[in-house]
């Protein structure tokens, strides 16, 4: 199968996966000063229970054919602008399922792995449709882990992330294609399942215990137990009632002080 | 040719006293399931929990040496159906659902697994898995029953199930190196060491 590169063209999938992990080191290592979207694609995107379905899936798509391979990757490219763009409506897919979020990544681990652990004649259809689904949980876990609020470099530099991991990691395990691939291929499918079902079953057990957990004590912090503010004027809720700190204040406006500010130090 | 074969009979006998060696440094170790009894850490929690206990270790190290006794589809097949099976007893390990005798049941897997190795038991394969199965489970509750408590659940499924599946290659490798040296004898000996192994775990 990988005769059907050029001798050269053989060895992009190793290059880009070389050139990608110097990128990452360097980020992580090197430089001097990071900022919040280097710190993001490093500890989130790079996170290793969103790496490892992704590994899975290349991993899948590197022992297809050249068809599967192809429509494999436009199946996960699909999914990744899907699940960019359509969060709210996944997470409702999801129904009453207690922390939605934290199953995201159980959930592509369970796919890929069944992608991976599939029966060799049902491949051609399994891992395409896996890597749809996976494609489309990636993008939901780059939208949910975004710190932004909406800042488009954040999934854009995410989606390149993932798409260079999927594209470096299937290309080098084409080159490198070995007989005994199939079968550790179904080995790490089954570790895929065992994880994802083992961290989803955590994330369940958590939520549900987090839940049945009884209310907090009433202590005199909370509005309901303070004794009743004689400032607060009458009819008005003494737990909710806060002077205007505007209101009060004798230097409204720029001139007001606001604590410590080193730029306006001499 | 033969100076090679008497090189690699050297060579396996040495891999067989270290491992046996490896074992017996590892009976030394408190002889129970190790069910953490406060909070697990992350990733190197879950990595070292298998690498750790003997009896883990022993167990998932037997499980790859007897398929690789086996040959044909077992090689594989057991050590793919170990951890989906685990996975049964893990959810029930983190669920709280009460059971007994999980440190007896991982013992006695230890000792059925060695006998299996010693007296190279070739069941069917459907015979064979359904004996894993049931030892995977008892593995799986001791993984599963700290796993909410981890500071990461992620880190430490990944953790542990690359662990385990780490300890099934290497039984894979060192069975199938094993096989190929007078007739296979040496696996049935070091099956037969961790039959021992298991009778240790099993009084203590």
């Amino acid at each position: 199968m990988a005769g059907t590169f050029t001798p050269k063209a053989r060895w992009i999938g190793p290059a880009l996966a070389l050139v990608g992990v110097v990128a990452i080191l360097v980020v992580a290592f090197v430089l001097p000063k990071r900022s919040l979207l280097d710190w993001w694609i490093v500890t989130t995107v790079l996170a290793p229970q969103q790496v490892l379905p992704l590994v899975g899936l290349a991993i899948a798509l590197g022992l297809a054919g050249r068809g599967v391979l192809v429509a494999g990757l436009a199946a996960f490219a699909l999914g990744l602008a899907a699940g960019l763009a359509s969060e709210a409506f996944l997470l409702g897919l999801a129904g009453g399922l207690p922390d939605p979020a934290g199953l995201v990544t159980p959930a592509a681990s369970i796919v890929v792995g069944l992608g991976l652990l599939g029966p060799r004649r049902l491949r051609a259809g399994l891992v395409p449709a896996a890597a749809l689904v996976a494609g489309g949980l990636c993008g939901l876990f780059l939208r949910l882990g975004d710190p932004s609020l909406r800042d488009p470099a954040f999934p854009i530099a995410g989606a390149a992330v993932v798409c260079w991991l999927v594209l470096a990691v299937a290309l080098t395990v084409r080159v490198l294609r070995q007989r005994w691939f199939d079968v550790a291929g179904r080995i790490a499918g089954s570790w895929l399942v065992a994880i994802g079902l083992m961290h989803g079953g955590a994330v369940i057990a958590q939520a549900v215990r987090i839940e049945r957990m009884p209310p907090a004590p009433m202590t005199p912090t909370s509005p309901a137990a303070r004794p009743p503010d004689p400032a607060a004027p009458p009819g008005v809720d003494p737990g909710t009632f806060f002077p205007n700190p505007d209101a009060s204040d004798p230097l409204p406006g720029t001139d007001r002080p606001h604590g410590f500010d080193p730029a306006r130090q001499p | 040719m033969r100076r090679n074969g008497r090189k690699s009979g050297l060579a396996s006998a040495g891999l067989v006293t270290t491992l046996s060696g490896l074992a017996v440094l590892g009976l030394s170790a408190p002889a129970a399931a190790h069910i953490i009894q406060g909070g697990a850490g992350g990733f190197t929690s879950g990595f070292e929990h298998p690498l750790t206990g003997a009896d883990h270790f022993l167990a998932m190290f037997a499980v790859g040496l007897w398929g690789a006794q086996m040959g044909g589809r077992p090689v594989w097949s057991l050590p793919v159906a170990f951890p989906l099976i685990m996975v049964v007893g893990g959810i029930m390990g983190i669920l709280g659902v009460p059971m007994i005798g999980i440190e007896t049941g991982i013992a006695l897997s230890i000792l059925a697994l060695g006998l299996a190795i010693a007296f190279a038991w070739h069941p069917p394969e459907w015979g064979a898995l359904a004996l894993i199965a049931i030892f995977a489970i008892c593995h799986g509750y001791a993984h599963g029953a700290e796993l909410p408590r981890a500071a990461d659940p992620a880190d430490y499924a990944i953790g542990f199930v690359l662990a385990t599946g780490t300890i099934h290659l290497i039984g894979i490798g060192v069975g199938l190196g094993l096989q190929r040296i007078h007739e296979g004898r040496l696996s049935r000996v070091l099956g037969a060491a961790i039959a021992l192994g298991g009778c240790y775990f099993l009084v203590t």
